[in-house]
Order: C-alpha cells, then sequence, then structure tokens
C-alpha cells in the first residue's frame, strides 16, 4: 500500500514536472545559453559511446536475422527485415537504455546533489524558481541531446547491419538495396516520434528524481537507482504503446508497412 | 522578559508546529520566539534539537503546520504571493554546508544574484560582488571553484552571497560547523563586523557553546535554547550557563548523565 502510494506520487510529481515546464517554455522563460552549456555536458559527450553501441547494435541485428532467414533461404530479405526491425523497435529502445544509464544517471545524480547540499534551497532562498533556474534548461538539453543522440544511434546502427552483412557473406550493395522494399517512411516516422517520447521521458524522470532525493549520499544512490528502474519501465511501457498505436494506424489508414 | 518592545520586533515566531511526514512527534512544537531589530540572538541546543528546520521556517523554505510567522509585521500565513515575496526578498539563510553553486566560481557564487535577481548588468553586478568579496576577505580567490577553497572560505562565500542582495534579515546555519577555534572565531568576527555596518537582525544557529558564549558576552546579545522543537529558555550567557533546566544544565555542563541521554546508552 505504502509503495503504491509512493508511486502514484512520484508519477504525479512527475507530470506535473512536465506540465510546469511546458508552461515555463511558453511563458519564454527558457535559459538558451544554459540548454547549450547543458547539451555539451550530457549530449556530445554521450556521443561516442551511442555510435559504438549503435555499430554493434546493426550488426547483432543483421547477424541474428540471417541466421533465421537461412532456415527459408530468404537471405535476400536480410537488408530490409534488419532495417526495419532496427530502426522500429530494437535501436530506438536499446539506445535509450544506454542513454537513460548515462544522460539519466547523470543528471540524476547532478540534481541530486543538488539538493542535499542545498543548493537548490540557496536558489529558492535568493527569491528565484529552481525548475526555471536548474530544472528547465536541463529537461530541454537531456530532450534534445536524447533525440539527437537517437536519430544518430540509428543511422549508425543502419550503417553497422550494412558493414556485418559483408562479414557474413552477404553483399552489402543487394543489402541496402533490399531496404526501401520493406522500410517504408512510415518506419521512419515511427522510429523518430519514438526517439522523441523516449527522449522526453528520460529528461522528466531523471530530472524529477535528482529533484526529489532527500537524505544526503544515500538519498542521491536511492534517486539514481530509482531513475534507472524507472526510465526503463516507461521506455519498455511507451515502446509498447507506441507500437500498439502504430498498429492501429495501419489497420484503420492503411499507412503502409510500419 | 526581554521582548516587550512589539514594535523592535522584526521577526516574531508564534505557536509555530512543524513535522516532517515520517516524524513520529513535531521537530518544532509550539514554538514562540521574537527577534529585535539590529540584534544578534544566538540558538543553541543538542544535534536534532530542531535547529536547522527552524531557520528553514523563518526563511520561508519550510511552511508551519500550524501558527504563524511575522517578519517586519507582514505575517507569511496570511501575505499574498506577491506581498510575501517582498517580505523574503530581505531575509537571507546562510547553509550548514555553504549551499554554494559548485559549478560556478567563488565571484560567479557572488554574481548570481545580483544579475539574475537583481536584474543588474553584468558591469554592475561585478562591481557589486567585488565590493562583497572585499568585505568577505576573499580577494584572489575569485575564480576559484567552491571545492577549490578551504571549509572556513566557503562559509564566507556563502555569507557574501547572502549579503549581496542587501538583506535586512540575516539567519545563519551553524555557521561554524566543520571549522577550527581560530576560523569559527573569525567567521564570527566577520558576521558581528557586517552586523555592525548594514544593521541587520541576525540569528545564529551553533552547537558551539563556548563560542556563543563569550561572543554573546562581548556583544551583550541572547542566546535561546531550543531542545526537542521547544525554546527551554532565552536570556544571557550568565543566565543560560546558570540555568536550573536540567537539559541545558547537562548541555552546558557537558554531563553524560542526564536527560540529553537518557535512554541513548
Amino acid at each position: 500500500m505504502e509503495n503504491s502510494r509512493k508511486w502514484v506520487k512520484s508519477f504525479g510529481g512527475m507530470i506535473l514536472l512536465f506540465l510546469q515546464c511546458l508552461s515555463l517554455t511558453f511563458k519564454g522563460k527558457t535559459r538558451w545559453k544554459e540548454v547549450i552549456e547543458q547539451i555539451f555536458q550530457v549530449g556530445v559527450r554521450s556521443l561516442g559511446m551511442t555510435i559504438t553501441a549503435g555499430l554493434f547494435v546493426g550488426a547483432i541485428m543483421a547477424l541474428q536475422i540471417d541466421i533465421q532467414l537461412k532456415d527459408f533461404g530468404a537471405e535476400s530479405f536480410l537488408g530490409g527485415l534488419s532495417t526495419s526491425t532496427t530502426l522500429r523497435n530494437v535501436g530506438p529502445v536499446l539506445i535509450a537504455f544506454l542513454l537513460s544509464g548515462k544522460v539519466g544517471a547523470y543528471t540524476s545524480a547532478e540534481l541530486g546533489t543538488m539538493e542535499v547540499t542545498e543548493q537548490l534551497n540557496a536558489i529558492k532562498l535568493l527569491g528565484a524558481d529552481p525548475i526555471e533556474y536548474i530544472i528547465l534548461p536541463r529537461i530541454w538539453a537531456v530532450v534534445i541531446s536524447s533525440f539527437l543522440l537517437l536519430i544518430v544511434g540509428l543511422m549508425v546502427t543502419i550503417f553497422g547491419g550494412v558493414m556485418f552483412a559483408e562479414v557474413i557473406g552477404v553483399n552489402a550493395l543487394s543489402y541496402v538495396e533490399n531496404i526501401p522494399r520493406i522500410v517504408t517512411e512510415w518506419s521512419i516516422v515511427l522510429s523518430v516520434v519514438k526517439s522523441f517520447v523516449f527522449g522526453v521521458l528520460i529528461a522528466v524522470i531523471s530530472c524529477y528524481k535528482g529533484y526529489s532525493a532527500r537524505g544526503g549520499s544515500v538519498g542521491v544512490g536511492a534517486a539514481v537507482q530509482s531513475c534507472a528502474v524507472t526510465n526503463l519501465m516507461f521506455i519498455i511501457l511507451f515502446d509498447f504503446l507506441l507500437s500498439m498505436t502504430a498498429s492501429v494506424f495501419q489497420d484503420l489508414f492503411g499507412v503502409g508497412y510500419l | 522578559m526581554a521582548y516587550t518592545d512589539l514594535d523592535n520586533e522584526v521577526v516574531k515566531v508564534d505557536a509555530v508546529t512543524f513535522d516532517y511526514s515520517n516524524a513520529a512527534s513535531p521537530v518544532i512544537d509550539q514554538l514562540t520566539l521574537a527577534l529585535k531589530k539590529s540584534e544578534i540572538t544566538f540558538l543553541i541546543g543538542p544535534s536534532g534539537s530542531g535547529k536547522t528546520t527552524l531557520l528553514k521556517l523563518l526563511a520561508g523554505l519550510l511552511e508551519p503546520g500550524a501558527g504563524d510567522i511575522t517578519i517586519q509585521g507582514v505575517s507569511l500565513k496570511r501575505a499574498n504571493s506577491s506581498e510575501r515575496r517582498a517580505t523574503l526578498r530581505k531575509v537571507a539563510m546562510t547553509f550548514q554546508r555553504s549551499g554554494l553553486f559548485d559549478s560556478k566560481t567563488v565571484l560567479e557564487n557572488l554574481i548570481f544574484p545580483l544579475q539574475e535577481l537583481n536584474r543588474l548588468s553584468f558591469e554592475k553586478a561585478l562591481a557589486e560582488a567585488e565590493k562583497v568579496l572585499d568585505l568577505v576577505e576573499l580577494k584572489g580567490h575569485e575564480s576559484k571553484l567552491p571545492h577549490e577553497v578551504s571549509g572556513g572560505m566557503q562559509k564566507r562565500v556563502g555569507i557574501g552571497r547572502a549579503l549581496a542582495l542587501s538583506p535586512e534579515v540575516v539567519f545563519y546555519d551553524d555557521p561554524t560547523a566543520g571549522l577550527d577555534p581560530i576560523t569559527s572565531k573569525n567567521i564570527i568576527e566577520l558576521i558581528i563586523q557586517i552586523q555592525k555596518e548594514n544593521k541587520t537582525t541576525n540569528l545564529i544557529s551553533t552547537s558551539d557553546l563556548d563560542l556563543a558564549v563569550n561572543i554573546s558576552r562581548k556583544i551583550a546579545s541572547k542566546i535561546a535554547f531550543l531542545f526537542e522543537g521547544k525554546i527551554l529558555q532565552i536570556g544571557t550567557a550568565d543566565e543560560i550557563l546558570g540555568s536550573i533546566n536540567p537539559v541545558i544544565h547537562q548541555f552546558t555542563r557537558g554531563l553524560l548523565e542526564g536527560p540529553l541521554t537518557k535512554g541513548a546508552r
């Protein structure tokens, strides 16, 4: 019962923080200079990790799908199927997991430390709003960084698949030529929408968990742990919801293969 | 009774009660206190007696569960949000752990409130911040980050930042915590010097009885003794030292046996 109460409070708090940040943004309160500094802190420094992970995700997908296609003698579909699966599901989810570990943990730990060392109270005391001064720039920085990193990551996964196709004996050119046979513009739209939603989730969850940390270093540790678990849960949940929505759209409006 | 001059009472705490959601008993329990204009009052008490919570309530960082706090005649409970904000702008507080922005340099920590909240141009904010740097004797350390300066210097930066907006009431939360006796004395001397120059009303919480007693005797200020969220006694240093209250007696004598350590061993 106590856990349910905490969960509801936490979920409500995340929604309120998100709405408050949206309202401040519409009022033109975003400090874009700070956003750019934060993008460098959380985004640019995650680029290497995203590219490395993306290459391997693409390679793994190509390898796994090739094994299954061989049973049916359908290796010529490797490029399309591998890229489609990567774009629609595996790529956004895996890269979002990585970013929630790197960007999310960094942000929640930083904000948690600011809370327990009274830095956020100092801002309140100076008559300022910590959400406007500290949280809002970080929310936007994490949303923008995560979205851009996910897009870069997805492009790299496709490249990783192409590269690995050669290793397993599939001609890279035929791999690439097969991609448009299965992947449509809707696969790309779904992938971009998922990347944006995952970016928003990582930003709001990480900022909320850090901002609500209490009780010294133990509290910061608990906030980072809770941030990691909540991020993973919500990424999976929203991946399912978005995939379902896409499937419904496909059935209702015949928008092509998603 | 010391505080009879009502017009002179800058801060008035009236039967304030506060508890954290998970606490078994209130941290602040029906507490009543008044601070007179341009005076320094020390707040002493054992760890966990509610000193930091009381200061946070006074600074508007926490909301009382019951009772009211009046600052310069404005009730924080009844004031509308703009009145409340205007009143709290006259109040500053320093934190036990300084609360400095650790990604900003010493100078940037001082510039922040001036530029962002007083809306001064960078040049004006810089000039004001340099005056504060002089006041807290930190010239030469302006480009260092908080973790690159000593604990005593961090306290000075915290005091400087609190004073940058020219407050009329300042609450110091254990400004000498974790400092050696000489640095502690320097910090308190700095606070007294600033009080003399700016005529601020101050409440200084501390667990350092000797320091509170020595300074209190020197500047003829009062000491309030806080225990379990209540003010047990308020008076001069000698009145506190001579108190017959068993809790104060044990605390001032440093006795191992008594109500403070009951059930602790």
